[in-house]
This record gives structure tokens, C-alpha cells and sequence, in this order.
């Protein structure tokens, strides 16, 4: 092997460059790696010192410890920043070793140099990230530190739990309101905790965690008071709610505990005065108005004159305190918001007729007319009985107060909307108009002379306010000098049961039933209901014209023998105006001789005598009403109601061939909304469907007077047991097990369900 | 028809007042007692037709004295009626819960009580 070969190869090859210099450091040659790592060719470098490549910029310190390791071992390894040619810099990984000869005298240096510029750029960034993730933790730490500052400094419990019910965070507060260590609680499961809250706290709910459906944790935000078991009990406020991150995702939920043991007691300590004061102030009242009244009533014996005059002032004066004090304590109370009412639905016609009872005999003194005149029609109200009492015989009793003698005050009430609002009227003096805002205020008099003589509290508006508007509702009066004052207040109407939220059928018919009798009206208004029709009621004419001038009326009954306006009267109205000319008008009733001829001239679509034939009746509606507004006429309509879309597809075909008019939905909110804007005349329905399912949706139309009855044909998969079969019932029914021969099963049950019965 | 009747009420003057109104006002007879215990004690003694009882005593109040008379054998059977100027719901369903035949409020007027007291009693206590 020629070994020599070999080394020249190896020094010609080399990836690292090779330098060879003399004693005095001149390069005596370089091999190709070197001129690649310097940019200096071989001629260029040789005859230079090796310092030829020195940048300035390696310090003195390294090549002072190179040349000492040099004379003491002949060697050194070390880093040094050298120049390229073309000025770049360049990190040199170097090894120099001296050679000798046999002599022991240095002949030559061999330098070999390796590039380590990139290796020590990475250095450099590794340091400088090491730098900056140090710098960004030191900042999270604080961040850390300072929130965890905060929730520890806050006078309330926290406690977190993540979504899987595991509790992440409690500050140390929780020690002092759960009793176990914030450290403690840390990783426990809510439900542990919630148990041992159970012991803590009286009742149930604190820390309750009900995952919803699917098992995602709690999204409520909910709020409790609870009370410690201890023998001196705190009160706490809990506070739950979802916990988000900026993006609105929910990463846990949070409960917090607010201590409000002094609160409460305040409160308490508020009722107990009303109440002891209520005691104070009537213990000492009793004996004074009973010593009054005993001695009026005549236990001394008869009185002279004067004693019975002066022992009568005495006696009003008590009984006017008297007042004072329940009308204050009522006061304070409403202004503590402990003001309780029992809310019912109840008859506003009642309570004014007894109220207008209870005044009679005051009124009756003053020899003044209490008339009530209330729509018949008129829906209830939700209120408390006695408080609106209260402010009912407080107004009259201002009003008779406050009427000249011999004069009336007239109760009238309506419905507006969602409110029912009361009026009460009288003819006195009048409120000059400064005093109308400010009535309604505490002990506001508008005249001190006169009404110092009527004897009231000037508290009993204030009162009425509070209490009507505790109910939602408001109060206000006009009133014009020398004309007479109303005070008119609105109450909520009973609301009707909640439904979802589905927008009300707009194509619907709507017929105005019109006849003096409410009985009768709403007899008809029944009857048209079932069959499908929105109904309105009136009983007299006015009411109709207004009605019929107001709202979308598609027809109308008109009854002809009534008081005020005669129905020919309100027949002609209403082909006059232009607003309800073109309303088809049925008239239904007992005598139509001598008119006849008049009712053709005005254009009425039909008669129809009593006593009522109610399968007529619906005829002539059925017809005057004529075609649908889609102008498919006289076409039964069947509605077909299934997810599967070939189901919907194939029935549908079949049904439009059988001479049948079909509209589809493919579930049941979709199909209620349709069914809600035109009444099917028969319904198929399969039970299965996402939304609403075909059983709640039944319940649905079961619950609606005008869906109640309508044919239909259940679709089913499985066999349905007896007791959902009952619940599965509008009109006549019948179920329909899904099978092969389906389809044309379904046409022949339908012409069985549209047979008329 | 003139019943005897046991008043229970620390107020003299109220006693006074009460009793010349039940005797004016429908000859009855009225015994008084100025505190639960010397109530219970009367009662016991008296067997009164009726009742009357006051709320706020020292002491012993109307609540704790109507238990007592509820829970002796001797007094169990006798109708009470409460006379108090507290007249809040709350007190009036808690009266009634403790066996209370009729609650009445002061101020009240002295030559109708007799009669409110036979309304009561005929009702069969309800008021």
C-alpha cells in the first residue's frame, strides 16, 4: 500500500482545510478545502503569514493561549473568527499542531480549519430563545401570581371545575364558607363536593353540576341563597356560571360565594320594625277609639249634646289616624319591596261591581249615581284581589269625595292589547293641571283648605300607584277645571297558556259572529272553531262596525233583532263603507219577514234562521267563503307529513291522482307552521321525525279548538300501544302500519277518513 | 246567648275596653288574665266558653300560649280567638296553624265586637 498515496488523497480531499506553514507561520501550502473556506487561491495564500485570514475581531486572549499550549504541548484546539477574501466572516473550528524534526526544532505548523459559522449561529438562537421563553415564563409567572393574588384577596369563595366536573381552582376562601382546604378541594369532583355542601348548607343545590344532553357540562347561569347549618348561620349568595375563553368555547364552570348574612339581616331587622311599629302604634289606638266608641255607643248612658259633638270629633279623628297609620305601614312596606301580592286570574267586572257595593251607602249620603258599564266580553285579569279592591274603592272613594252632590261617577273598562285598563270618572271640580303630575306623590294635596274637610290620608294615590305598578301596569288621570277628573289604571290580561313560539295562521278564515245574546255568540263562535274558522265576538252593532272596521274579518253572522243598532242597520253600515263592503254577510236570525227584499238589495249572502241548524250554517260559511286562496277550489287538502322524502314523493303522486290537493313537510315544526297558515282537511303523519315528533305535534293541534277535529292518518313503523294510540287522536283517525303495499293503502284509508260524516 | 269569656292581654287599658264592650254589647262575662301563664292558669281553672287572646305579651307570647293551651287536656277543647294589632298573612295562617278558630284586629270597633266574635263562633271558626 502506498501510504504516502493515500496521504496525499486524504490532504487533497479533505472537507477541512489544511494550512502547512514554516516556523515563522509563512504558508507553504494549502490544500482546496482551505482555499474554499478562505476564497484565497492556493497562490494567493502561499509566501503570506497564516494571520493572512485574521478577522480582528477573535480576541487577544485566545491567541495568546494558543501559542503558549503551542510551546508547551505542541498542539491547540480552539475557535477563532476569520476574514474571507471577500470580507465575510467566518467561524474556524482550528486544530494547529507543530511539527519538529529530529532535533527537536520546530520546522513547521499544520493548521486544520472547519467552518462551524452555522453551528454557532444556532448557539446564538438557542440562547437568545432561551432568553425570551425565560422572559415570557418570568411574565406568566407574574400574570399567574397577580391573578391568583386577586382571586385570593377576594372577599368571596371561588371554586372552579373544569368540564369534566373535576375542581381546577379554589382560593382560600372556600376553607371558611365549604370548610375544606382550598388544597383540598383541588382535583375533588364536584359531585363530592356538592355532597359534602349538602352537609354544609341547608336544603340542597349549592354546587350542583347537571350535565345537559350528551353529557356537555352546565351552561346556566344560576343563583341561590343558602344557609350554613351552624348554630349562629351565615347566609351566602352562590353565584354559578360558564366559564369561556376568548373564543367563547366553555373550558368549565365557576361557583362563588358571597357572604350576605349582614344583608339578610338588615332585611329582617326592616320587616320586624313595620311590624312592631304596626303593633306600637295600634295598641295605644285601641283603647282610644274603644273608650270612644263605648261611650258613644251609650254604655254611660245618653249624652248631652256637646259631649256628643266633641266625642264625635274625637272619634273621626281616631279613625283617621287609624287610616294614617295602615296607609304608611302599607307604604313603607311597598318601599321595602315587601309588598306581597297573590297574583290570580280574576273578573274586573266583579271586583268593580263590589267595590261600587262597599260605596253605595257613601256615595248614596252624597246622593251621588255610581254606574259601572263593562264590555261583557271583557277577558280576565292577573291580579290580587284585595290590592286591587284596595285601589278600586280608593278611587271611587275620591271620586264621590270629590264630586259636586247630585252628580255621577261612571266606571267604565276595555282591552288594549295585552292590558286591561279601568276607568273611573266623575264630574267634579277638576285638578288644575300643575297638580296632575305630582298627584300621584306622597301627601300631595292639591288644596290644603278644602280637602283638609274630606278627611284623607294623602297617601291613598301614592298607594294605588305602587300596587298597579307592582302589577306591571299604569296609572294617569285627566281631568279638566270644572269639567271632572278620570283616573284610568291598566292591569295585564290572563295570559293564555304558553305556546311555542310558531307564528299565528295569517291565510286562516276569521268570522265575526254578531248577535246580542253572548250566550249565542259564543255558541257560533264554538261551532265555527271546530271547524277550522278564527272567530270573533260581538254583541252589538258598534261593536261589529268597529271590529269589522279594525281587524281581517273573512265573514259575518249578523243577528237582526238587537238594541241600539238593528242588524239592518249594521248590514247597511257595513256595505257602505268601503273598508267592509266586501265582507260576506250571513244573517242568522229569528225573524227576517219584511226584510227580505232589503237584505237582497244590500248584497247579504245568506239567511239562516233560528233556532240555529248548525250543519247549515256551516254550509252557507263554507260556501260564502267560497274557493281557497290558492285557487284550488273545492279540492280536499291533505297534508303529508314524513322525513323520508320518496315517501312524501310517491303519497303525494298518489293523492294528486286520486283528486286530492297536497302540501308536505318533511317534520314537524315545519309541518305545525304550515298546518297553522291553511287548515289540512286531513292530515298524514308519520311519527318518527326530527324537531317535533308526530306525538307532539297532535298534542299541539290537540290543544287548538280549530285543529282539534281535522281527519287523521298515522304512519307508523312499530305497532303503537293503546295508550299512545288514544294520544294520537285529532278528528277521526286511523293507524297505518308502514308496509309494502303502503301506498295504495293510504289513498283508500284517506277517502275513508274524508267520507262526510 | 252570654258566654264567659277568658281575655288574655297585657295591656289594662285594653282589658278595660274589652271587657265593658263584650258586657255592653252582649252581656257577656269577661275574666282577665295579664299574661300566658296566668292565662293558662285561669283557663284551667275557669273552663271559659271562649277565648280571647293577644299576641305580643311579654314573656310568653300569644303563639307559645295557644300551644300550651292546645297541649293541656283540660284547656284543649276551648275555641280561641286572637286579638292583635300584627295582621300580616304570615300571622294569620300561622294562628290559624296553631288551632285558632278566628284572628281579629286591633284597632276594632267596641260595639261591633260581640257580633264579630258570634260570627266567628257560628261559622264554626271559619272566618
Amino acid at each position: 500500500m502506498n501510504f504516502t498515496k493515500i496521504l496525499h488523497s486524504v490532504y487533497g480531499n479533505s472537507l477541512d482545510g489544511i494550512v502547512i506553514s514554516n516556523k515563522d507561520t509563512m504558508i507553504t501550502d494549502v490544500n482546496p478545502a482551505y482555499e474554499e473556506l478562505t476564497g484565497y487561491s492556493r497562490e494567493e495564500l502561499v509566501g503570506q503569514r497564516t494571520n493572512v485570514v485574521k478577522s480582528g475581531l477573535t480576541p487577544r486572549t485566545i491567541f495568546d493561549e494558543m501559542w503558549e499550549q503551542l510551546r508547551a504541548r505542541g498542539k491547540w484546539v480552539g475557535e477563532i473568527i476569520n476574514r474571507r477574501k471577500d470580507g465575510a466572516l467566518w467561524y474556524s473550528y482550528l486544530s494547529i499542531t507543530q511539527i519538529k524534526d529530529d532535533q527537536g526544532e520546530v520546522v513547521a505548523y499544520v493548521g486544520i480549519a472547519r467552518d462551524i459559522t452555522r453551528r454557532k449561529e444556532m448557539e446564538q438562537q438557542l440562547r437568545q430563545n432561551l432568553l425570551e421563553i425565560q422572559a415570557a415564563r418570568e411574565a406568566a409567572d407574574a400574570t399567574a401570581n397577580r391573578l391568583r393574588a386577586i382571586l385570593e384577596s377576594a372577599g368571596e369563595a371561588i371554586i372552579m371545575v373544569d368540564n369534566r366536573g373535576l375542581c381546577v381552582t379554589a382560593n382560600h376562601q372556600v376553607g371558611s364558607v365549604l370548610g375544606i382546604s382550598a388544597e383540598r378541594c383541588i382535583g375533588q369532583s364536584v359531585h363530592e363536593l356538592h355532597s359534602h355542601a349538602t352537609r354544609v348548607f341547608r336544603g340542597g343545590g349549592a354546587l350542583e353540576w347537571t350535565p345537559g344532553p350528551d353529557g356537555t357540562p352546565p351552561i346556566e347561569i344560576n343563583t341561590l341563597t343558602v344557609e350554613t347549618r351552624e348554630d349562629q348561620p351565615r347566609v351566602f349568595h352562590e353565584f354559578s356560571a360558564p366559564v369561556q375563553d376568548e373564543v367563547g368555547r366553555v373550558i368549565g364552570r365557576i361557583y362563588v360565594y358571597r357572604d350576605i348574612t349582614k344583608e339578610t339581616e338588615v332585611d329582617r331587622m326592616k320587616s320586624e320594625f313595620i311590624a312592631t311599629v304596626s303593633h306600637e302604634l295600634r295598641t295605644p289606638m285601641t283603647s282610644i277609639k274603644g273608650s270612644l266608641g263605648l261611650v258613644l255607643g251609650g254604655i254611660a248612658g245618653t249624652l248631652p249634646e256637646d259631649a256628643k259633638e266633641l266625642l264625635g270629633i274625637a272619634q273621626n279623628n281616631t279613625d283617621r289616624l287609624i287610616r294614617l297609620i295602615n296607609d304608611i305601614l302599607d307604604i313603607s312596606r311597598i318601599e321595602a319591596g315587601k309588598m306581597e301580592i297573590k297574583r290570580a286570574p280574576l273578573s274586573v267586572a266583579d271586583s268593580v261591581h263590589r267595590a261600587i257595593r262597599e260605596l253605595e251607602g257613601f256615595a248614596t249620603q252624597r246622593s251621588i249615581i255610581l254606574t259601572a258599564d263593562l264590555p261583557d266580553d271583557l277577558p280576565r285579569a292577573v291580579a290580587d284581589y284585595d290590592r286591587l279592591q284596595q285601589v278600586l274603592v280608593n278611587l271611587l272613594s275620591n271620586a264621590i269625595k270629590f264630586s259636586d252632590l247630585h252628580s255621577n261617577v261612571l266606571v267604565t273598562a276595555g282591552l288594549d292589547e295585552d292590558q286591561i285598563w279601568v276607568r273611573v270618572a266623575d264630574q267634579g271640580a277638576g285638578i288644575p293641571k300643575e297638580h296632575l303630575a305630582s298627584i300621584f306623590e306622597k301627601f300631595h294635596r292639591v288644596d290644603n283648605a278644602s280637602t283638609r274637610k274630606t278627611g284623607g290620608t294623602g297617601l291613598g294615590l301614592a298607594i294605588c300607584r305602587a300596587i298597579v305598578e307592582e302589577h306591571g301596569g299604569r296609572i294617569w288621570v285627566d281631568s279638566e277645571m270644572g269639567k271632572g277628573s278620570a283616573f284610568t289604571f291598566t292591569l295585564p290580561v290572563e295570559a293564555a297558556p304558553p305556546e311555542p313560539q310558531f307564528p299565528m295562521a295569517v291565510g286562516s278564515k276569521t268570522v265575526l259572529v254578531v248577535d246580542d245574546d253572548p250566550d249565542i255568540v259564543k255558541l257560533i263562535m264554538l261551532s265555527l272553531e271546530q271547524e277550522g274558522f278564527h272567530t270573533l265576538g260581538a254583541t252589538s252593532g258598534d261593536q261589529a262596525l268597529e271590529i269589522a272596521r279594525t281587524r281581517k274579518v273573512d265573514a259575518i253572522t249578523l243577528d237582526l233583532l238587537m238594541p241600539g243598532m238593528h242588524g239592518l242597520e249594521v248590514a247597511r253600515r257595513l256595505k257602505e263603507d268601503p273598508l267592509t263592503k266586501a265582507i260576506p254577510v250571513v244573517v242568522v236570525s229569528a225573524y227576517t219577514d219584511g226584510h227580505e227584499s232589503e237584505l237582497v238589495t244590500l248584497g247579504v249572502s245568506g239567511v239562516i234562521g233560528k233556532p240555529i241548524d248548525e250543519d247549515r250554517l256551516l254550509a252557507t260559511i263554507r260556501q260564502v267563503l267560497g274557493s281557497r286562496a290558492d285557487g284550488e277550489a273545492d279540492k280536499p287538502l291533505v297534508m303529508v307529513v314524513d322525513d323520508d322524502p320518496d315517501v312524501r314523493t310517491i303519497v303525494g303522486m298518489m293523492l294528486e291522482r286520486g283528486g286530492y290537493a297536497v302540501r308536505t313537510a318533511s317534520d314537524g315544526q315545519e309541518a305545525f307552521r304550515i298546518i297553522m297558515e291553511n287548515r289540512p282537511d286531513l292530515l298524514i303523519l308519520d311519527l318518527m321525525m326530527p324537531n317535533l315528533d308526530g306525538f307532539q305535534l297532535v298534542r299541539l293541534l290537540r290543544q287548538r279548538r280549530w285543529t282539534q277535529q281535522i281527519p287523521l292518518l298515522v304512519l307508523t313503523a312499530l305497532d303503537l300501544t293503546e295508550g299512545e294510540k288514544t294520544l294520537l287522536r285529532l278528528g277521526p283517525t286511523r293507524h297505518l302500519t308502514k308496509g309494502p303495499a303502503l301506498q295504495e293503502e293510504i289513498v283508500s284509508r284517506v277517502r275513508d277518513l274524508m267520507k262526510p260524516r | 246567648m252570654p258566654l264567659r269569656i277568658l281575655l288574655i292581654e297585657d295591656d289594662p287599658d285594653i282589658q278595660k275596653m274589652v271587657r265593658l264592650s263584650l258586657m255592653y254589647q252582649g252581656g257577656h262575662q269577661v275574666s282577665a288574665a295579664s299574661g300566658g301563664r296566668e292565662g293558662l292558669e285561669k283557663a284551667a281553672l275557669e273552663n271559659p266558653d271562649l277565648i280571647l287572646l293577644d299576641v305580643m305579651m311579654p314573656e310568653m307570647d300569644g303563639y307559645e300560649t295557644i300551644k300550651a293551651l292546645k297541649a293541656q287536656p283540660g284547656t284543649r277543647h276551648i275555641p280561641v280567638v286572637f286579638l292583635s294589632a300584627r295582621a300580616q298573612q304570615a300571622e294569620i295562617q300561622k294562628g290559624r296553624e296553631l288551632g285558632a278558630v278566628g284572628y281579629l284586629v286591633k284597632p276594632f270597633d267596641p260595639m261591633t265586637l260581640a257580633s264579630q266574635l258570634d260570627t266567628i263562633l257560628s261559622s264554626g271558626g271559619q272566618d
